[in-house]
């Protein structure tokens, strides 16, 4: 019984992190209506940042290299979203043409990635190595650390969702964007703070998710955005707090998993979860963002 | 055609004069014009097809306009959304008139978000059937409850023209006069209403000026009374829709 629990507590943490990552797919899909495979890519980017400024010449503490690390990506996405995609989509709005688009853009990032940085791997680590119970689970500082940063990320993006002026925006462009044009509500700026802050979401999950597995290299990202995009599926993509309860069915099922069938088979659970949820439910758990508007478009 | 000379269009608020408008390359309506004064409640009429909405859009900059321009209070404008919104012209589409994952007043608020207008207090007295679901959400309520948070969302920005796209569809009989009820309130309140119709009487009723489109082109306009008298629209529009 007790390596069940333990192994849920793992899962747990999994599964913060995961949120983190998802729910900034998640917004961005809900606000712009695009899938974008480069996300992956700014969460190794986030990755790199912080391994960086935390070593020679800049030696930043690991908490101060995570909000560096957070914030060149969220300046990053801006800059992609802003100079690149959002030109591209107001000239070809075509589903097709925009999965193309963020595909090429995830090669190119990729490509770049790999030529700077190449295969070698990396290591972040930080220390907190003790090991603590907390009832039937046990965990390190370390993984504690990395649940609390999560949880603080997600508490912020619902703060900004249900608190403030542009979060309200976001989930209102999320639920109809006619509508919103309609309300004369300002859709470019929206957008590109919702670049920013998907950014900064995924540069957070990148480092998170770095000191996690502790060695890295530049496909941290891409191997991640796979999970990313099921647990965003899952909770019924666009919708945020649909993004956390995938994430934790994933994160938890993954690790529960391995006792089962073993490590090597245990993705084949999750997708196999996946595509049994789909069925029942093919919106996802909280049904996606509704993409239908009635009275034309703008 | 001729203009109106009615004390309700003699200073208009909003104007379209000739205005050709359509979607892709397609045109659907054809020269129309109107006036909309303060305080007066216009329905734009005709039978089904006949470009009603797509002048409202056209109105709004939601449809293309190919000739003809919109004047709001006497100055030529272009027709886009932000804009007008800022200049007191509210839309309210037919379906679609909600944010269904927010809640009804957040729905409320984001009406303020651009123009500043109307305290929450004051719209929630005008629609007291909005009070009790104030924290439910949006997409939860009756289709009379939407269309109603529709134009309170709108009249949060203390509009001076309330363009309403059928506002009373697939509503029943009873939620549709109170809805008309309200909006005839707000004209009293010295608000434009436009509003496109397909319940004849309810419109006619309520109405203090008509216009009546047909084929894309404005056949009548004129009092209520005077479209009863019209033999010739009669023939035109009640003929041809049917009633």
């Amino acid at each position: 019984m007790q390596i069940w629990l333990s192994t849920l507590g793992f899962g747990l943490v999994d599964a913060a992190v995961l949120a983190v990552a998802a729910v900034g797919f998640t917004l961005q899909f809900g606000v712009t209506n695009y899938v974008n495979f480069a996300y992956g890519d700014l969460i190794t980017f986030g990755a790199f940042m912080a391994f960086f400024a935390g070593g020679a010449p800049f030696g930043l503490p690991i908490w101060q290299s995570l909000m560096v690390a957070a914030v060149l990506t969220g300046a990053l996405s801006f800059a992609v979203g802003r100079f690149v995609f959002t030109p591209f989509f107001q000239r070809r709005p075509q589903l097709l043409f925009a999965l193309a688009m963020t595909f090429a853009a995830s090669l190119i990032l990729s490509s770049v990635w790999g030529a700077i940085w190449g295969g070698q791997y990396r290591e972040l680590t930080y220390g907190g190595e003790q090991v603590h119970s907390l009832g039937p689970f046990v965990a390190t500082t370390a993984e504690l650390l990395f649940v609390v940063v999560a949880l603080a990320a997600l508490l912020g993006v619902h703060l900004l969702l249900s608190q403030t002026k542009l979060g309200r925006t976001m989930r209102a462009m999320s639920d109809d964007r006619n509508l919103a044009i309609a309300c004369g509500l300002n859709i470019r700026r929206t957008t590109n703070l919702t670049w920013l802050i998907t950014g900064l979401l995924a540069g957070t999950a990148g480092v998170i998710q770095a000191m996690q597995v502790h060695t890295f290299n530049t496909n941290i990202g891409s191997t991640y955005v796979f999970l990313i995009i099921t647990a965003a599926v899952l909770g019924g993509i666009g919708r945020p707090y649909g993004a956390v309860i995938g994430a934790t069915i994933i994160g938890v099922t993954s690790q529960l998993a391995v006792l089962v069938v073993g490590a090597a088979l245990s993705p084949v659970v999750v997708f196999l979860i996946l595509v049994f949820l789909m069925v029942a439910r093919p919106t996802g758990i909280f049904g996606a963002t509704g993409r239908t508007s009635t009275f034309g478009t703008a | 055609m001729e203009e109106p000379e009615h004390a309700a269009a003699a200073v208009p608020v909003m104007e379209a004069r000739d205005v050709t408008a359509g979607y892709g390359k397609q045109p659907i309506i054809f020269e129309v014009s109107a006036k909309f004064g303060r305080g007066s409640v216009t329905s734009i009429l005709g039978p089904n097809g006949a470009g009603k909405s797509t002048f409202l859009k056209s109105l709004f900059g939601l449809a293309r306009t190919f000739s003809g321009t919109v004047l709001i209070e006497g100055e030529t404008v272009a027709a886009v959304a932000m804009d007008l919104v800022e200049r007191g012209v509210c839309y309210v589409p037919q379906l679609g008139n909600i944010f269904p994952s927010l809640s009804v007043r957040e729905n409320l608020d984001i009406g303020t978000y651009v123009r500043k207008g109307r305290s929450m207090e004051s719209v929630l007295e005008v629609f007291t059937d909005l009070k009790p679901v104030l924290k439910k959400r949006a997409g939860k309520l009756s289709g009379g409850q939407r269309n109603m948070l529709g134009v309170a969302r709108a009249l949060m920005s203390d509009p001076k023209v309330l363009l309403l796209d059928e506002a009373t569809g697939g509503l029943a009989p009873l939620v549709a006069r109170r809805l008309w009820e309200h909006v005839a309130a707000l004209a009293k309140e010295g608000v434009a209403v436009v509003a496109v119709e397909q319940n004849v009487s309810l419109a006619l009723e309520f109405s203090d000026l008509v216009y009546v489109l047909v084929s894309g082109r404005n056949s009548f306009a004129g009092t209520p009374a005077e479209l009863n008298e019209s033999a010739d629209v009669e023939h035109l529009f009640l003929g041809a829709s049917g009633l």
